[in-house]
């Protein structure tokens, strides 16, 4: 079993790795809330019809900054567990690019350390976004 | 002193490259200082203030560490994951 506090790159899609096919062994019998994010690709963005999406990541430190993160997240927070998986590569609208599951014995929080987590992955984690839009434009989202 | 540096997103486009190794000879350079250099040389489109920097897979401060003998350096440009 891995450590119950975790961060990873998947390259390939989400629901194909170990992890979330695992997902509800990561659920510890004392767990009375769990807390699942998924973060999705939208098809509107920047007031564009989004076409596709491309993730990039510098893995190590993304690895290691999301894993300080949610360490923070224990430190702030009584929960149990925290995995965060991460999506690269070329996502279509729809497609799962975030999943995050926080256990906790009482839901606040759950929903608490899965709010700083997401908040600080979006400021901190080394992973980039390029959208490319239907009208054949593309943009670096900063 | 040979300098490994790895671009991504934006940076990796304007260098045309995601890596390379540099030979510098400056003594007491700074990230901020060798990004500086860098930025001319690209024409890259972020400034200082928009960047943060790893050594060897680590956040360092630009502008305090000075870099070493096979430093492998990466310039972050800002995030959007999630």
């Amino acid at each position: 079993m891995n450590p119950p506090y975790l961060f990873r790159i998947c390259s390939e899609t989400i629901e194909d790795s170990a992890i979330w096919h695992d997902r509800l062994s990561y659920i510890p019998p004392n767990a009375g809330g769990v807390i699942i994010f998924e973060g999705r690709v939208r098809n509107i963005s920047h007031n564009k019809p989004v076409n596709y999406l491309i993730y990039e990541a510098y893995e190590e430190l993304a690895k290691s900054e999301g894993e300080k993160i949610i360490e923070e997240a224990k430190k702030l927070n009584s929960i149990e567990t925290a995995l965060c998986l991460h999506r690269t590569g070329c996502l279509r609208v729809g497609e799962l690019a975030l999943w995050l599951q926080v256990t906790a014995r009482h839901r606040q929080a759950a929903f608490s350390a899965a709010e700083y987590i997401i908040e600080q992955l979006k400021k901190r984690v080394p992973i980039w976004k390029n959208e490319f839009y239907m009208d054949k434009t593309s943009d670096w989202i900063q | 002193m040979k300098i490994y540096i790895t671009y991504y997103a934006s940076l990796r486009e304007q260098a045309g490259k995601s890596a390379e190794s540099i030979e510098v000879d400056q003594a007491e350079l700074t990230p901020s200082i060798l990004y500086c250099k860098l930025k001319q040389k690209y024409s890259f489109t972020l400034t200082e203030n928009h960047i943060r920097a790893a050594v060897n897979d680590q956040f360092i401060d630009l502008t305090s560490y000075l870099l070493q003998e096979n430093d492998r350096v990466a310039f972050i440009p800002p995030v959007a994951g999630g």
